[in-house]
């Protein structure tokens, strides 16, 4: 079958498809004590400039089916993209942005979460935190695995407030997840849990329970800077605050990520990339 | 797909001279694939709304390869029109096209795999960017005639990833380099 309209048919049956089964997952807010817990993501890359697929309006949109409350939208050694991420989900009604970098630097990656001007990717570790803090945001090591080691020197140690300990490079580097755990141990840190998304493995895979008084950009800030956090690895070993660990015990890691699929979405799935297929060739023999 | 040489040389002397449609219909074709992968990458379905704003965010990738294009089309010793040749160019995709839905099926069904499947995959990119390239060799040598298809499609290549990178890393990049060259 030569013909490209075929295969135009079934992609717009796909997208029909698509469209009218899309899948909705309803979550009341858990509240625990005098805390509302939130299910953020502290590291969400966005296109352009990020080795990212989607863009900021996308990134809002799908963070929301991801069952996140809020997250970090994260440019590598820009916060511009943070920043439109957060006027557009506000006219979203989005989940809460926070702008944020990815200070990728040759020795170290930090997250900076709650900036306003981009942080210099020359500065040392313990410079580039000053200057986080300086501007009243909170920083946290990405990925500290022992290759960035020599970057967090002991200034910057003393003055970092958070640190991955569960994150999707240990499941392309297991070895990974024993580091994450030392480095998480040298000092109190918050414990955050990111999925580090550039559009491979989904958004929110490895996320954190925020226990914030509201969800605003400002409550988790400061429930950051005070550590109430809880993280869950994939063996349900918990991480962070022991007493909020205790006290969310049987409610904890709560059920998250996307909706599941029906019947609506598989025949999309199917037709779209038969469709897809099928235009490939069709247009290499046109 | 096989004999992309004879498929194009025969392409070439079928093809209509071309119009705006022409001109556009492949670059098109290209930023609508790539969105409707990116939605079934990231949902399992193509949902419209990801797609058209796929089209928007992933349209520079075709308007980069037009330019590489653009600026070899000079050296051309055929009496094809510019519009014409995008149109045939873009019909090249389908290697790299059909790597990509491959790529995509096995990421979306991946619940994350052992490390040795992230290296294969990683591996397979090695024999499709040598065919994509064989293929658009083909097309430089028979469709625009050049006089020299190797060092065309080098240029090609040089203006379409630079423009590639620079949206797609930015300002990561340089810092990104100094790290794999362990420069402290």
């Amino acid at each position: 079958m030569r013909s490209p309209w075929i295969w135009t048919g079934l992609l717009l049956a796909a997208m029909a498809a698509g469209a009218l089964s899309e899948p909705h997952r309803e979550r009341a807010p858990l509240r625990i004590g005098e805390y509302q817990v939130l299910d953020a993501d502290f590291h969400v890359h966005v296109h352009p400039w990020s080795w990212a697929t989607l863009s900021p309006w996308d990134t809002v949109i799908e963070a929301r089916r991801q069952g996140l409350d809020a997250f970090a939208m994260t440019g590598t050694n820009n916060i511009w993209t943070g920043k439109a991420g957060r006027w557009l989900a506000r006219r979203m009604s989005g989940p809460t942005v926070l702008p944020a970098q990815e200070v990728h630097t040759p020795t170290y990656h930090m997250v900076a979460v709650g900036i306003h001007t981009a942080i210099d990717w020359r500065h040392t570790a313990a410079q580039a935190i000053e200057d986080i803090h300086r501007q009243g945001g909170v920083a946290i090591a990405a990925h500290p695995i022992a290759r960035y080691w020599p970057g967090w020197d002991e200034a910057a140690m003393e003055k970092l407030d958070a640190a991955e300990v569960w994150q999707p490079i240990v499941y392309m580097r297991p070895e990974s997840a024993i580091e994450l755990r030392e480095f998480h141990a040298r000092k109190r840190l918050t414990a955050i849990g990111s999925s580090d998304y550039h559009g491979l493995l989904p958004m929110g895979i490895c996320r954190t329970y925020v226990f914030a008084r509201e969800n605003t950009e400002q409550a988790i800030l400061e429930a950051l800077r005070a550590g109430r956090t809880v993280v869950y690895d994939r063996q349900r070993q918990s991480y962070g605050d022991p007493e909020l660990i205790r006290l969310s015990a049987g409610v904890l890691p709560r059920a998250g990520g996307a909706p599941p699929s029906n019947l609506g979405t598989l025949f999309s799935g199917l037709c779209g990339v038969t469709g897809l297929l099928g235009l490939i060739l069709a247009g290499f023999r046109r | 797909m096989l004999r992309p040489g004879s498929t194009y040389a025969g392409a070439a002397a079928a093809t209509s001279d071309g119009g705006w449609w022409i001109l556009l219909r492949g670059p098109l074709s290209i930023a609508l694939a790539i969105a409707c992968l990116i939605s079934i990458l990231t949902r399992g379905y193509l949902a419209p709304g990801l797609v058209a704003g796929g089209v928007i965010a992933w349209s520079f990738v075709p308007l980069a390869e037009v330019a590489g294009l653009a600026v070899v089309w000079r050296g051309r010793r055929s009496e094809i029109t510019f519009a014409t040749a995008v149109d045939l160019f873009f019909a090249g995709h389908a290697p790299l096209l059909l790597w990509l839905l491959a790529s995509v099926i096995f990421w979306h069904s991946v619940d994350p795999q052992p490390p040795e499947i992230f290296r294969a995959w990683g591996l397979s990119l090695v024999p499709i960017t040598a065919w994509s390239g064989y293929v658009d060799f083909q097309f430089l040598r028979h469709v625009a005639g050049m006089k020299r298809p190797g060092w065309c499609l080098f240029v090609q290549r040089a203006v379409c990833w630079t423009l590639f990178v620079a949206v797609f890393g930015g300002v990561s990049l340089w810092p990104g380099l100094l790290e794999e060259l362990g420069v402290r």
